[in-house]
């Protein structure tokens, strides 16, 4: 590569963290999927790009007894196609067409923060945790807290980083072992390779007794409803399990009340889907959510 | 930089030597399903689509476009952008030597706004640079003051009779057409009525392929320009009268089209890419980007739909009064025209003893609309289709039924006086349609989307049926002519070819297919070959209006025809036959497998031979120019013998519906067509296939999305095509029955299609939800929560809104 | 200030070019037509959502305009041209030649690069499986019809040539044919 320093291709996390401090207004390229469109778009060239392509540590991802990590660098069609995370391969085999599915990374989908981002709604449902380097450290933090440092109300976490440290660059996210099942419903304009409009993550934990849901696409930052979730929990006959056959409904209309209260709701777009409508649905999908995972459950044992 | 060969090459190429045999695939004749000769290229990458063409040493051009709907505009200064390193020129309406304004109908677009921008995108300036980077800064530097005025968006506003406050979007007027059909007793109706309002959003073509032109200076002072179009001719004239040049030294060569649709009728980079090319001395080539494309083109009209439908308690309809409003946007395009077909299918294929049809389409600082697939008749037959649907269900009776008992026939007389012209086959159509096996229930889950694991309950099967007819060919008393000719030669291996010149625009619908196939039936040979249309031979008009396959085919039918007539006629001489014979060679020599044989003389001659031996003589070419019958302007009350002939479509969609959330997926789509002759059946499929997909994104997916004139969604993230999860499979029945006057008995087949695909799938949706719908496209919150009432505009006056079942 | 060039070696359909003064945020859609003049590789959205630049990029199925030309570099970029020979690629083009799948074509080669990635991967993939599998594939002219019709014939023709080899007894290599 010559012809000027704007462009580096590190091999390990130290270095790509490292690279990105060393220039302001550096920027990490993971797949390319929303970064090279939005240059072509317009988008001011950065001083720097550091590829992440060939940081291998990126591209891990496993299983522990309690945890699952994903690299950043993981697809979403490697996703899609693992075992361990049922859930979560649902979430990702809904996002774009094969040809994105191929390249886009999860590191992406946390730094590009589409509050309607797929994979990003079933990870909040699921409880993630992102593992995050700047130049001079490494952090965890709640998924939810990095997704929010990215828009008008930073988070704690981002607060604590010093000044001057640089980009933060997500090596990975991490997430409870699914202790039970876990979906994640979708509301596109069309059949396929829809852009999303609406999302719903459920995740059922059957050993410890909760349920978890997230909403995106109704603001700015996927919604959690966690009064709906105590509901749902207190509902489920856990030996079985097995609830009460409004419960589903009734579970949709309190996460649909708890879109409506929202902080920071998305403004409805020209043309696009009017507030009521995107309640309702949040409420339908969440409680369809909740029956899939049931039913899910139910068989299983 | 490779250099890429010039526009050349499209539309060359053998189509392979074949037998000439019915049945044979490959290099056929008339009737059978010869392949694309352009195909192999396609496939492999290599066809030269105009985006494509690279000459060394060619500089890129761009655009600087509003970003205001409606502005005016204080100060052009370009000094900037010109001084940047690689900046060859720059140019704005101030350097527009001739016309400063173009038009298909009423010339009245800029070619760059000098006081005044209309519409988001209006072009202000364009620059040509050493390459797309210095382009780009180029625009960024140039320095345009716009003062912002509050633009016009509501179309009812220029047509609804009232004062308005707001200055006129143009000092020509905002109205670009109006016309008033009135038929029959105006205030007979019957007592049964349904009245409905119908709110329809703008889709675009979006042809796959950007616009894109290479434009290089000659030595004559002209310019030779390499482009996709669907008229060369058109866009010859209207660029001459803007570069102030004759049209001789405007020389224009089709290069590869990657689909039109109708975007690709109205002069957009033409003009500005070859007065760069002239100004800077050096071949430019302008490219748009996606973006670009859907702010340049104009797109098909959204429109405002007032219906009133009464009938009898038999089910016969007595009226139709309908009010069409077309917004135009911001120049006239082709409004007129696509007016004149809207409100002249406002009615349908049906009986109508007494109708009253207004329609207007008027100017905004909207973007502007005009020609796509339909051409207004898309419009229209949702209202229809919707109404008749409506009215059944007033009347208790069966959709089909309703129809059966009002089809049009031939001799019929239609709103415009016009007796309806056979054959008119829309009563088979509908039958073929309504006895094809519906899809089985769905076994297992079903889902309207699968991401969205609806419960079976929750989603509800729906069947919806649309008749439509759509005109052919040109209309109102226009001269429309087509022009080919076909040259007899020796092709590089000794054997005669027959060469076919046309002008056509081949844009993918596979005219150079068809070209072919007509010439090797005329001239017996096996070997045919399209060279690249250009502006050497004369017009063979627009590629739209379903007509290339009728009026270039009728041009190279003739031109073919002719030729052979001179080959027979040498031959007749050389072969020592009197000079009668000479005259009217047909009476004793014919062309069969492959020889001249003259029976009642004992000759036989080799074709091989025979043309070779002719050549000795000269060339053996043949032109031909073809017309269709005339036809007749609309008079003051709407009257007059205008469409050429019409094509019959019969649809029938089911959709199922996920209830709870509104999702729509079409299951499947059946169509009975009245196609006339075949001239291959294969690309008579992909072209009604391809056209019940565009009716079918109309219907629940495509619309361009426009607050307060600017547009929302120019991107195909934003704007959402059909993708090949969302077509099913079309069961296809074509009606052939020759039409009378045109070559073999041919019908265009493109449009017609995309008339009754999306009124079917609104009717199948409707079917499934038990709610009237009165917005294209259907949103899932359509079908959701409480009715959307379309807002309280209403010309039919509200003691007339809903009467349904009145006694 | 002026923008970052950069140049850099780039391996397309076997063949490395040199890239020279590519600016630094150039898609490998954009370097590919305008600086190799490879122009098979499409441009009608340039945002991932058509398809008409579908290209292989180490063996995986991609949209050339979300790959920053730069990061490929060190990989190998596959257009329609250099597909592997013996793979379903022939059958691919033959079958959308003969199947009436081409109309105005500029879907074409995005099509069949990613048809043949399908059919590389899943050669018994059903319809469904075909139909949301390509659905980053747009066709604005042929409503899918023909396509879905050529994709079935070139699995039919992998399918009778899988089998041809089996009961030649050779061995086959990759997913049995169904």
């Amino acid at each position: 590569m010559s012809g000027g320093d704007g462009f580096v291709r590190p091999t390990t996390v130290a270095q790509a963290a490292r690279a990105l401090r060393a220039r302001a207004g550096a920027v990490a390229l993971g797949g390319g999927t929303d970064l090279v469109p939005a240059f072509r778009a317009g988008a001011p060239a950065p001083p720097l790009i550091v590829a992440l392509r060939g940081v291998r540590e990126l591209r891990v991802r496993g299983a522990s007894a309690d945890h699952l990590i994903v690299g950043a660098g993981v697809t979403y069609s490697e996703l899609a196609a693992w075992p361990d995370a049922p859930g979560l391969a649902m979430a990702a085999r809904v996002v774009g067409s094969a040809q994105i599915r191929n390249a886009g990374t999860v590191g992406g989908a946390i730094g590009t923060a589409s509050p309607r981002g797929d994979l990003l709604t079933y990870l909040v449902a699921a409880g993630a945790d992102v593992l995050a380097a700047d130049g001079a450290r490494r952090w965890r933090e709640p998924l939810v807290d990095r997704l929010a440092a990215r828009g008008p109300a930073a988070s704690p976490a981002a607060a604590r980083a010093p000044a001057g440290a640089g980009p933060v660059l997500v090596t990975a996210v991490v997430l409870p072992r699914p202790a039970g099942p876990g979906v994640y419903l979708k509301l596109g304009a069309r059949q396929a390779a829809a852009p999303p409009v609406l999302g719903c993550g459920l995740v059922v934990d059957s050993a410890a007794g909760r349920v978890s849901v997230a909403v995106g696409g109704v603001a700015a930052v996927p919604v959690r409803a966690p009064d709906a979730c105590r509901f749902a929990a207190d509902q489920i006959d856990w030996s079985r399990p097995d609830v009460p056959p409004d419960t589903p409904t009734r579970f949709g209309e309190l996460v649909a009340a708890a879109v409506a209260a929202a902080p920071d709701p998305l403004a409805t777009p020209p043309g696009g889907p009017p507030a009521p409508y995107l309640r309702h649905a949040a409420g339908v999908l969440a409680g369809r959510a909740l029956a899939h995972c049931l039913a899910e459950a139910g068989g299983s044992t | 930089m490779t250099g890429q060969t010039g526009a050349g090459q499209t539309g060359a190429g053998q189509t392979g030597a074949g037998q000439t045999g019915a049945g044979q695939t490959g290099a056929g004749p008339v009737g059978t399903a010869a392949r694309r000769p352009d195909g192999p290229a396609k496939i492999a990458g290599t066809f030269p689509y105009a985006g494509d063409l690279r000459v060394p040493g060619a500089l890129v051009a761009a655009v600087l476009r509003s970003p205001h709907p409606a502005a005016r505009i204080a100060r052009v200064d370009t000094a900037a952008a010109r001084a940047l390193p690689g900046v060859a020129a720059v140019v704005t309406a101030a350097d527009v030597p001739g016309a400063q304004t173009y038009g298909l109908i009423v010339p009245d677009q800029p070619v760059f706004a000098r006081d005044v921008v209309r519409y988001h995108g209006e072009p202000v300036a364009a620059v040509a640079a050493v390459d797309a980077t210095a382009a780009l800064a180029a625009l960024a530097a140039m320095d345009v003051e716009y003062e912002p005025t509050p633009p016009l968006t509501d179309p009812t506003l220029v047509w609804d009779g009232a004062p308005r406050d707001h200055p006129p979007v143009h000092p020509d007027g905002d109205v670009f057409g109006e016309i008033h059909i009135s038929h029959g007793d105006p205030d007979a109706h019957g007592p049964v009525a349904v009245s409905g309002h119908y709110v329809l959003g703008i889709q675009d073509q979006a042809f796959l392929a950007p616009e894109a032109a290479l434009a290089v200076p000659a030595a004559d002072g002209g310019v030779d320009v390499a482009l996709a179009t669907q008229w060369l001719h058109s866009d010859r004239e209207q660029m001459a009268a803007c570069l102030g040049l004759p049209e001789e030294k405007v020389r224009l060569t089709l290069a590869g089209v990657g689909g039109a649709f109708g975007g690709r009728e109205d002069v957009t980079l033409q003009v500005h890419v070859a007065l760069l090319a002239l100004r800077t001395g050096a071949p430019v080539r302008l490219s748009y980007g996606r973006t670009e494309s859907m702010l340049g083109h104009p797109h098909r009209h959204p429109a405002r739909l007032s219906y009133r439908h009464t009938a009898t308690r038999d089910g016969e309809l007595v009226s139709v009064t309908a009010r069409l409003l077309l917004d135009g946007g911001a120049y006239a395009s082709s409004s007129p025209a696509v007016l004149v077909n809207a409100v002249t299918h406002a009615a349908g294929p049906y009986r109508v003893p007494n109708a009253r049809l207004d329609g207007a389409t008027v100017r905004t600082n909207n973007p502007p609309c005009g020609a796509m697939r339909g051409f207004g008749v898309p419009q229209a037959a949702i209202g229809h289709e919707a109404q008749l649907d409506r009215l059944a269900d007033a009347l208790g009776l069966d959709r089909l039924e309703l129809r059966r008992r009002n089809l049009a026939q031939p001799g019929d007389v239609l709103p415009t006086g016009q007796h309806l012209p056979g054959p008119f086959p829309l009563r088979e159509a509908l039958e073929i349609v309504a006895a094809r096996p519906l899809p089985p229930p769905p076994s297992g889950p079903v889902e309207a989307r699968a991401e969205a694991r609806a419960e079976a309950r929750a989603v509800r099967r729906g069947v919806g049926y649309a008749l439509a007819f759509k005109n052919l060919l040109f209309s109102a008393g226009f001269d429309d002519y087509s022009t080919a000719a076909v040259h007899l030669e020796l092709g590089p291996d000794g054997e005669p070819i027959a060469v076919v010149r046309s002008a056509a625009a081949e844009v993918g619908q596979g005219f150079v297919t068809v070209a072919g196939q007509i010439a090797r039936t005329e001239t017996g040979l096996s070997a045919a070959v399209v060279t690249p249309a250009d502006t050497s031979i004369g017009s063979a008009g627009s590629t739209s209006a379903s007509r290339q396959t009728w009026m270039s085919g009728g041009a190279v039918r003739g031109a073919a025809r002719r030729v052979v007539d001179e080959l027979l006629a040498r031959t007749a001489r050389r072969l020592g036959l009197p000079a009668a014979v000479a005259r009217e060679p047909r009476r004793m020599l014919a062309i069969i497998d492959g020889e001249i044989v003259a029976p009642e003389a004992g000759a036989r001659v080799p074709l091989s031979r025979a043309v070779r031996e002719a050549l000795a003589e000269g060339p053996l070419v043949a032109e031909e120019v073809f017309r269709h019958r005339a036809t007749q302007p609309l008079d003051a009350r709407g009257q007059g013998d205008v469409h050429v002939a019409f094509a019959a479509a019969a649809h029938r969609a089911v959709v199922d519906v996920d209830v709870e959330l509104g999702l729509v997926r079409v299951v499947a789509m059946a169509l009975a067509q009245d196609v006339g002759t075949v001239v291959n059946p294969l690309a008579l499929t992909g072209q009604v296939e391809g056209g019940t997909a565009q009716g079918l994104g109309w219907a629940v997916m495509e619309e361009l999305v426009v607050e307060r004139g600017v547009v929302v969604n120019p991107t195909f993230n934003g704007y959402l095509l059909p993708t090949f999860a969302d077509v099913p499979d079309l069961d296809f029945t074509p009606i052939e029955i020759p039409q009378p006057d045109a070559p073999y008995g041919v019908k265009g087949v493109g449009e017609a299609p995309t008339c009754s695909a999306t009124p079917a799938i609104l009717a199948a949706v409707r079917d499934a939800v038990g709610r009237d719908l009165f917005h294209i496209p259907i949103r899932p919150w359509d079908l959701v929560g409480p009715r959307d009432l379309v807002g309280p505009w209403d010309l039919v006056g509200p003691r007339d809104r809903v009467e349904e079942g009145a006694a | 200030m002026t923008a970052t060039r950069l140049s850099y070696p780039l391996t397309v359909d076997g063949v490395t070019w040199r890239v020279r003064d590519a600016p630094l945020t150039a898609s490998l859609l954009t370097v590919l037509r305008e600086q190799l003049g490879i122009t098979s590789v499409k441009d009608a959205c340039e945002q991932g959502r058509c398809g008409s630049c579908s290209v292989l990029l180490d063996g995986t199925l991609v949209t050339a305009c979300t790959v920053l030309a730069a990061d490929a570099s060190e990989c190998r970029v596959t257009t329609v041209a250099g597909l592997p020979a013996g793979g379903p690629a022939d059958a691919v083009r033959r079958a959308f030649a003969e199947a009436g799948a081409v109309q105005c074509g500029f879907c074409a080669p995005g099509f069949v690069v990613a048809v043949t990635d399908l059919l590389t991967r899943r050669p018994s993939a059903g319809e469904e499986e075909i139909r949301t599998g390509l659905a980053g594939n747009i066709c604005r002219c042929t409503g899918y019809g023909r396509i879905l019709a050529a994709i079935r014939a070139a699995a039919a023709a992998g399918a009778t040539a899988a089998a041809g080899e089996v009961a030649a007894g050779e061995t086959t290599a990759g997913e049995a044919a169904r």
